[in-house]
């Protein structure tokens, strides 16, 4: 193991949201290492998704703060502001593939910003004059050499809404990747996908994490939680009911209680 | 093949072409961005009365007070600017949920008609606005008509061009992607609201154009003239053709078209003229059930894209 | 000073009748159908054509005409529904514009029909005279309608166990369906009430403005801006006070805009309506 300076990437601050009269979130604490692999656990209901959506800006928080390497970004959150969280290095992956499914597999990859800056109008109008659109050639081979790292350069011009779910979350997984973010936020990327596709993901999972990235990962299925995460953090009802290693958390007799039987080595 | 048929034919292509010019705006709006626009035709008229204002003459027995004098060649682009700029104060409005924005840009058109129906001494009110077009004095209707054909075949041409070009840029790509799953996209950095902004300004300007270049033609307009219906009309081309679609846009106006002048040839009842005029839209409405019912994504299809899908 | 409040209250009384009257059909159809028909004002007008053709080209009773219209235009209402909304449910926007053509060709379907002419549906009506103060026919004609349509649909959506099921359809369908309730049938139901309604504002609004093809259909943004106001739930009453605050606002906006203008008002709180229904629902 490197020996690496170990920061807090993301901290959370006694956040809270409620629906109505329900208290989704409930004063909720946790902080994320940079470098690391965390997984959020917990029954259904617990909050777990609606935690995401708060970091990433798709729900504003009650009260509470958030901060991404000590930067205080509640503001933007509250504005939910998820295009500028996404530039500061915050990116998000969703529970029920989303990415624009109509589109070819190439052509999703072709969206993400930033590049140079030929999403521009004024880039368009320079396109009138010359044919040659060059920042259109750097786009494709950085998409190609994406598609050739999950080895599905020969789906590209596939659409994404034939695919199966494995797929689709693996090219979500790409979009993600070519914006560069340093934290990940997984809402249950293994969800829908096939058995024999499960290690495929995890690999790319641990293999951004070996090149410094931060993972923070909701799932349900324990068995690869227990694998690969270096932190646990078990959500119930809206707080942290326990965080630790995947051994601590094995042994946390609150955690078996919570979960009410739920076997470990099951999907 | 007599010369007032010949001529009668010319102006329909005329006006053709100014409806391609305008659809092609539509097609931004709502087929790359999907911004609901009920009140495009506001924009159109903005086009042509403010070109008419700027081009016009007043006297002192003109029911119109105001007016500079330009010729056709300045009021044109100060017209279609200021269009521009009144569009982008309105742009804001994007932020709001389709209906919302359904409702809002068609207030934004009554307004409009209420103020060229009332402020007579701006607009000429109902009694409308009349350009002195030195093309019009000189030039008798052949060739008047021809010359404007191809003034618009120019202009139609840029237009396509320019949108086809921004289809499918790096610009237009994003606006799919914006409007297929706007959520995915603001996840993935992009600035959904102000995208959409611009391409609600553009597509106003492109209308303006056409409007502009509208009243240059007919020299003489009334608000009735931009009844807030014709924005169904453009609906039904763009949906016909393939919304999203350019091709599918010029397609769908050319079918339009060419049912209207069988109409206006064929079903013209002397006796009854609104048989005529109401056909086209009772036929218009009909058409737009049909295809959202049936076949929602037009005859050629949605946007194409250089990767396939 | 009756004599120079009363007009101002009797024209505030006779707007907000007639756009109650207009807005109470429309109301059903966007929260239970749940879209906004663009074509309500339309079968409006279509109401008030057939009346005036009873009356005036047939010579029947005016209020034969009026029971008449009223069945006639809910049924075609219904009919319009079968053909066209009911292979869109669920989707708000294709309903929208398919409403857009629905009213293109009701509106153009009259206007080949009747034409373009005026016409005038003149009724007599009596006038109350209450110490000095006139009220018109007309008006008292407008408040009737607005109470019978407002105890009506008032008893119909809480009393019976059609109202049950309109409120369950309201409120959550799919669960409503998983329930067992029949969806089309009491959809049916709703257009019939929604269509039927229309007529009367349509009525009252020709007794004094002269009737046209398009009559009814300025109107729409103003109907749109009650709804809006009256909040996400089925309520009559609370629509009938969203009518009373527009209706109060162009009357004001008389003393300082000019007539044209004060369907601007109308808009202006339908902007503010929207505006503040975002911002609430954050």
């Amino acid at each position: 193991m490197v020996d690496r300076e170990v920061r807090t990437i993301l901290r959370c601050e006694h956040l809270s949201r409620s629906f109505g009269a329900t208290k989704a979130i409930d004063d909720c604490s946790l902080e994320v290492q940079e470098g690391t692999i965390t997984s959020i656990i917990g029954p259904n209901g617990a909050g777990k998704t609606t935690l995401f959506n708060l970091i990433g800006g798709f729900l504003r928080p009650d009260s509470g703060e958030i901060y991404f390497r000590d930067r205080d970004v509640t503001v933007l959150c509250r504005g939910c502001k998820c295009h500028v969280l996404a530039k500061i290095g915050i990116a998000q992956s969703f529970q029920a593939p989303r990415g624009f499914g109509e589109m070819t597999i190439m052509e999703s990859l072709m969206v993400p910003p930033p590049l140079a800056n030929d999403n521009t109008l004024f880039s368009t109008l320079k396109l009138l004059i010359s044919k040659k659109d060059t920042s259109c050639e750097v786009r494709e081979k950085r998409a190609l050499d994406m598609l050739s790292g999950i080895g599905l350069e020969g789906k590209r011009n596939d659409r994404l809404l034939d695919q199966d779910a494995g797929t689709q979350k693996l090219v979500e997984l790409a979009q993600i990747l070519l914006l560069d973010p340093s934290l990940f936020l997984l809402d249950e990327p293994l969800a829908g996908v096939s058995r024999n596709k499960v290690p495929l993901i995890l690999n790319y999972i641990k293999g951004l994490r070996d090149k410094g990235k931060t993972i923070v990962m909701i799932e349900h299925k324990m068995e690869p939680v227990l694998n690969i995460s270096d932190v646990i953090h078990v959500l119930v009802n809206g707080k942290v009911l326990a965080s630790g290693s995947p051994e601590e958390i094995r042994e946390d007799q609150r955690v078996k209680e919570a979960y009410l039987g739920v076997s470990h080595a099951g999907t | 093949m007599t010369t007032v048929f010949i001529a009668f034919l010319l102006n329909f292509v005329v006006l053709f072409l100014i409806y391609v010019i305008f659809v092609l705006g539509l097609n931004i709006q709502w087929g790359q961005a999907g911004i609901l626009n009920f009140g495009l035709v506001a924009f159109a008229m903005l086009g042509a009365y403010i070109t008419g204002i700027l081009m016009f003459h007043p006297t002192a027995s003109s029911i119109m007070q105001v007016g500079l004098g330009l010729p056709f060649l300045v009021a044109f682009p100060i017209a279609v600017a200021v269009t521009g700029v009144i569009a982008w104060f309105i742009s804001p409005i994007v932020k709001f949920g389709l209906e919302e924005l359904a409702i809002i840009t068609l207030a934004f058109a009554v307004l409009v008609h209420i103020v060229t129906d009332n402020e007579a001494w701006l607009t000429g009110g109902t009694t409308g606005l009349m350009i002195t077009s030195n093309l019009n004095d000189r030039l008798d209707v052949l060739t008047y008509n021809l010359a404007f054909v191809g003034i618009l075949l120019v202009v139609a041409l840029a237009v396509y061009y320019f949108t086809r070009t921004l289809n499918f840029s790096q610009f237009g790509r994003i606006l799919n992607a914006i409007r297929l799953d706007e959520l995915k996209a603001k996840s993935l950095g992009i600035d959904a609201v102000s995208y959409r902004m611009k391409a609600f300004v553009i597509g106003s300007v492109i209308v303006a154009i056409g409007g502009s270049l509208y009243l240059y033609f007919v020299v003489r307009t009334v608000p009735d003239l931009f009844p807030v219906d014709l924005t169904f009309i453009l609906w039904i081309a763009l949906l016909l053709g393939g919304s999203g679609n350019n091709r599918g846009a010029v397609l769908g106006m050319g079918i339009y078209m060419l049912l209207d002048m069988l109409a206006r040839l064929y079903l013209n009842i002397p006796a009854h003229p609104e048989v005529g005029a109401g056909l086209k839209y009772v036929v218009t409405g009909l058409l737009l059930v049909v295809v959202i019912v049936r076949r929602p994504e037009g005859i050629l299809g949605p946007r194409r894209s250089k990767y396939g899908g | 000073m009756t004599d120079q409040i009363w007009p101002i209250v009797s024209s505030f009384l006779l707007e907000m009748s007639i756009l109650f009257l207009f807005a109470a059909g429309f109301h059903l159809i966007m929260r239970v159908p749940k879209f906004l028909n663009i074509a309500h004002p339309d079968y409006a007008t279509l109401g008030a054509y057939i009346i005036w053709t009873l009356v005036v080209a047939v010579g029947w009773n005016i209020w034969l005409a009026v029971v008449i219209s009223t069945a006639a235009v809910g049924a075609v209402a219904v009919l319009i529904d079968r053909f066209s909304f009911r292979y869109l449910r669920g989707a708000p926007l294709a309903l929208l514009l398919c409403s857009m053509g629905v009213a293109l060709v009701v509106r153009y379907g009259i206007f080949i029909g009747w034409t373009g002419r005026f016409r005038k549906l003149i009724v007599d009506l009596p006038n109350l005279v209450i110490s000095g103060t006139v009220v018109s026919g007309t008006l008292l004609l407008a408040l009737g309608l607005v109470v019978l349509v407002l105890l009506t649909f008032l008893f119909i959506v809480n009393r019976t166990p059609l109202g049950v099921r309109i409120r369950a359809l309201a409120d959550n369908s799919l669960l409503a369906e998983s329930f067992g309730i029949d969806t089309e049938k009491t959809l049916r139901f709703v257009w019939f009430l929604s269509g039927a309604s229309a007529p009367l504002g349509g009525l009252v609004l020709v007794l004094y403005r002269p009737l046209t093809y398009d009559v009814c259909f300025m109107w729409i943004l103003l109907i749109i801006a009650v709804s809006i106001l009256a909040g996400e739930k089925v309520s009559f009453t609370r629509l009938l006070g969203a009518c009373a605050i527009i209706a109060a606002g162009m009357e004001l906006g008389l003393f300082f805009l000019p007539e044209a203008y004060t369907m601007a008002i109308g808009f202006a709180i339908l902007i503010i309506a929207i505006i503040v229904r975002r911002v609430v629902s954050r």
